[in-house]
């Protein structure tokens, strides 16, 4: 079967834009958690939320126009994959774009834009409404821009599953890569923190808990996240493609796996055996055992039901061989589909450089393997990513250490 | 398509199928109004289009469509994607006769794919941000609004815990969702899958496409030198994928085996196709090279055809170019002449619609066509359904920002 690996990554991250920023501020523990008038809770004056500081990505943009009508999911997005393709070594203008595919997550996307859009029809009529709008309203803009402004044209896919989004887009990716239809695939996920997810998350109760203010909640105060934005966007390729241009490798995807709870999804009766079977799937696919993984990143939304099946589920699998975990989210916010891709992008960067992250975050429940809120000296060989849907969605992706695999 | 090579029986193949349209929900009722050329445009009553351009559309009875959902799901809050998405798909697994709990839940696998999602539910809290108090404002809805719970919904309606997946490609979304659903298939991920596409009408939509001026004032003409747009729709179309071996284990009836599919980009522009048709002839080529079938044995062509002026135009030149000399013998129709665009449904309902054209070999007429375009010049099936045999049809769907598919339907030789 035709080995994928990981050649690159960009990132746009509320603790800093490229992976080498975040990479740094992340071992250290550094909290993007910040209180913000920008998007506010009803009945609160500010919130606090994992915003995006830096937001003028002009520079990384494709053209001067291209954020003319868009979304800052969509210049997150195109952000993060210039910095993806300039880290992997990528020259666009050498490479058969017919061989070169898109696979997005995504799921709120756009929203804010949309709603935007129609609220100003209601006010002002339909009929003057902005027609150069419209099209970046969709869900699939930030992926159809990226291919507009930079050309990859062997496909290009937008899942919005969720949480699970850029890991089942990852899945995506890798078939149509070892079924010969792509060589090189962008892969990655972007959401951003808008009014209107802002409320929707208020009124499912997962308002951020201000027990200790910039820091993630603990998890006895933990009613739910802190909510997140930015885009991950990472390269893959076959390796033959890679080998061929001589191409740093960060990681090898050696396996990916879904299933569904969709019990889950109006909180009934929901159980730990379609994830657990998600993870084991990835496992098996992986031809590893469970006691070779030593380094999960897991975790997505915060939401403290969702958590405690993810944890009960990584207790379930590894037993009393325990990797060491680490949750993004807990640094840098739950940014829904987005967080699959800064998952995959930390745990890239933990294999590659040989350091576990730390783990700022802990639960009663976690049988957690080492200290918590230190960068782990250890370097992981081979990890595992999970994300778990509200809707009910698990997913699971086996990556290994380069050294290791070659 | 096929997982195994050396054994026939892996193809993926079309058992059931469910239809909920403007003329009319269910293949019993969808299949005999789309031959006889009924139109299920009219002016648009979901929402208040007075202060628009255009006026018209396509609505889906909905009378009966809640009975195929559980009490369960009807005491929770469910958008009409969903509504849609479930009775479809109840329909596709009855016309399938599979009983589902003879199947491993995590062997059933659900690939949606959509343009606006539930974006119903997000107007209506648009809606009252304008027009109400504060305190007013039903955030509560926003989190029905994520377009995977239609998917998810389906799951919990039928007891699926295999992949679940929500493909937002637009307009082409529903050719994706096949197509992965197949390639899963094929992999042995899972053994049966419900694939298809959904939206109901959006008022977002009718905005925006409004505001580009690509609507038609009264009705949809494709091919036709006076065609003035589309019109918009809502419905949803799913089929029941299950690998031939099974099927055919299970004795039963196959409408047609998924053959292969392209997907390209044509990496242009956001609104406007191609010049030359890239794209599309990209996933008209690679669905003809997966499958392994020559442009010679393409029997019907189930256009995209939408009705503007720019589409038309490009899917006749890009047929040309992938079918060169052959295009001229080939019908290609467009049931958007009928049943409007049904946004991520469209190619959905298309699909299902090459599959019962091969089963009762005859095809859909493209209705409202009056006067040739010399731009567009291949046989359209004009206004009258037509009886051939078809054992190999194309479905090209198109989409907002690019992205282009064909999906390949071919007889299964039992």
């Amino acid at each position: 079967m035709t080995r994928v690996v990981i050649t690159g990554a960009g990132i746009v991250s509320p603790i800093g834009v490229g992976v080498d920023a975040y990479w740094s501020q992340f071992v250290r523990g550094t909290s993007g958690v910040r209180p913000t008038t920008r998007f506010q809770y009803p009945g609160s004056p500010e919130s606090v939320n994992a915003a995006v500081v830096d937001d003028d990505l002009s520079q990384l943009l494709p053209c001067k126009d291209s954020t003319w009508n868009a979304a800052r999911t969509t210049t997150f997005a195109l952000a993060a994959t210039k910095l993806a393709i300039a880290d992997a070594g990528l020259d666009l203008a050498t490479l058969d774009l017919r061989n070169v595919g898109i696979a997005f997550g995504t799921t709120l996307s756009c929203v804010s834009l949309m709603s935007s859009f129609d609220r100003r029809a209601i006010e002002q009529g339909p009929r003057l409404s902005d027609p150069g709008v419209f099209p970046d309203t969709g869900f699939s803009a930030p992926a159809c821009r990226i291919s507009v402004l930079l050309g990859p044209c062997a496909f290009n896919v937008t899942l919005s599953n969720g949480e699970t989004a850029v890991l089942d887009a990852l899945e995506y990716a890798c078939s149509f890569i070892r079924s010969g239809r792509a060589h090189t695939v962008l892969v990655g996920g972007s959401e951003e923190i808008s009014t209107e997810s802002v409320f929707g998350f208020a009124e499912t109760k997962a308002r951020h808990s201000r027990a200790n203010g910039r820091r993630c909640p603990d998890p006895q105060h933990n009613e739910c996240p802190v909510l997140g934005e930015g885009a991950g966007v990472i390269v893959i390729e076959s390796l033959d493609h890679a080998r061929n241009r001589s191409s740093r490798v960060l990681a090898e995807v050696l396996s990916c796996a879904s299933t569904c709870d969709p019990r889950r999804l109006h909180h009934s009766a929901a159980g730990l055996e379609p994830a657990c079977l998600a993870v084991r799937n990835a496992l098996e696919k992986s031809a590893l055992a469970a006691k070779d993984i030593d380094f999960v990143c897991h975790g997505t939304n915060g939401l403290q039901t969702i958590d405690a099946i993810e944890s009960r589920v990584l207790n379930r699998v590894f037993g009393h061989e325990q990797p060491i975990r680490s949750d993004p989210a807990s640094q840098i916010g739950g940014s829904y589909s987005a967080g699959g891709a800064m998952k995959l992008i930390t745990a890239a960067m933990a294999l590659y450089a040989g350091v576990a992250p730390p783990e700022t975050r802990s639960r009663p429940d976690m049988q957690a393997s080492r200290p918590i809120n230190s960068a782990e000296p250890r370097g992981p060989s081979a990890g595992i990513v999970t994300s778990l849907a509200a809707c009910g969605s698990n997913a699971a992706v086996v990556l290994r250490a380069w050294d290791c695999a070659a | 398509m096929n997982g195994n090579p050396n054994d026939e029986h892996s193809a993926v193949v079309v058992t059931g199928i469910g239809v909920v349209s403007p003329i009319g929900n269910g293949v019993q009722k969808f299949w005999p109004a789309v031959l006889a050329g009924i139109s299920g445009i009219d002016d648009i009553r979901s929402f208040d289009t007075s202060g628009f351009r255009t006026h018209r559309g396509g609505e889906v009875d909905c009378l009966g469509l809640t009975e195929y959902l559980s009490p369960d799901i009807l005491s929770q809050r469910v958008g009409k994607g969903s509504v849609f998405a479930v009775a479809s798909t109840k329909m596709a697994i009855a016309d399938a006769g599979i009983d589902l709990t003879t199947v491993d839940p995590v062997r059933i696998g659900i690939c949606c794919g959509t343009t606006m999602g539930e974006c119903q539910i997000l107007e209506k809290v648009d809606e009252q941000f304008v027009h109400s108090r504060s305190d007013e404002i039903e955030f509560e809805g926003l989190k029905y609004y994520p377009p995977q719970l239609i998917p998810a919904n389906v799951a919990l309606e039928i007891g699926a815990c295999g992949p679940i997946h929500m493909i937002t490609t637009a307009c082409a979304a529903g050719n994706y969702a096949i197509g992965y659903a197949a390639d899963l298939l094929c992999a042995g991920v899972i053994d049966v899958a419900v694939a298809g596409g959904v939206d109901p009408l959006s008022r977002v939509a009718f905005t925006g496409f409004n505001s580009m001026l690509a609507v038609s004032p009264d009705m949809c003409r494709p091919f036709d030198l006076h065609r003035r747009g589309i019109l918009l729709s809502e419905g949803c179309g799913m089929l029941v994928l299950e690998r031939a071996s099974s099927a055919q284990e299970r004795g039963a009836p196959i409408y047609a085996e998924i053959a292969g599919y392209g997907i390209s980009n044509d990496a242009y522009h956001m609104t406007s196709p191609h010049p030359r048709a890239q794209g599309a002839i990209n996933a008209m080529r690679s669905a003809l090279r997966e499958a392994d079938i020559s442009p010679n044995d393409v029997d019907y062509i189930s256009a995209h055809g939408t009705g503007t002026p720019a589409n038309d135009k490009v899917e006749t030149y890009a047929i040309k170019e992938v079918f060169q000399k052959r295009a001229f013998a080939i019908p290609v129709s467009s049931i958007k002449s009928m049943i409007g665009h049904t946004m991520g449904a469209a190619s959905a309902i298309e699909a299902a619609v090459c599959a019962l054209a091969i089963r009762y070999s005859e095809i859909p007429p493209t209705v409202n066509y009056a006067t040739p375009d010399p731009a567009c010049d291949l046989d359209y099936v004009p206004n009258t359904a037509r009886k051939v045999e078809v054992s190999v049809a194309l479905s090209n769907a198109f989409a907002f920002g690019g992205n282009c598919s064909a999906l390949l339907l071919r007889r299964f030789a039992q």
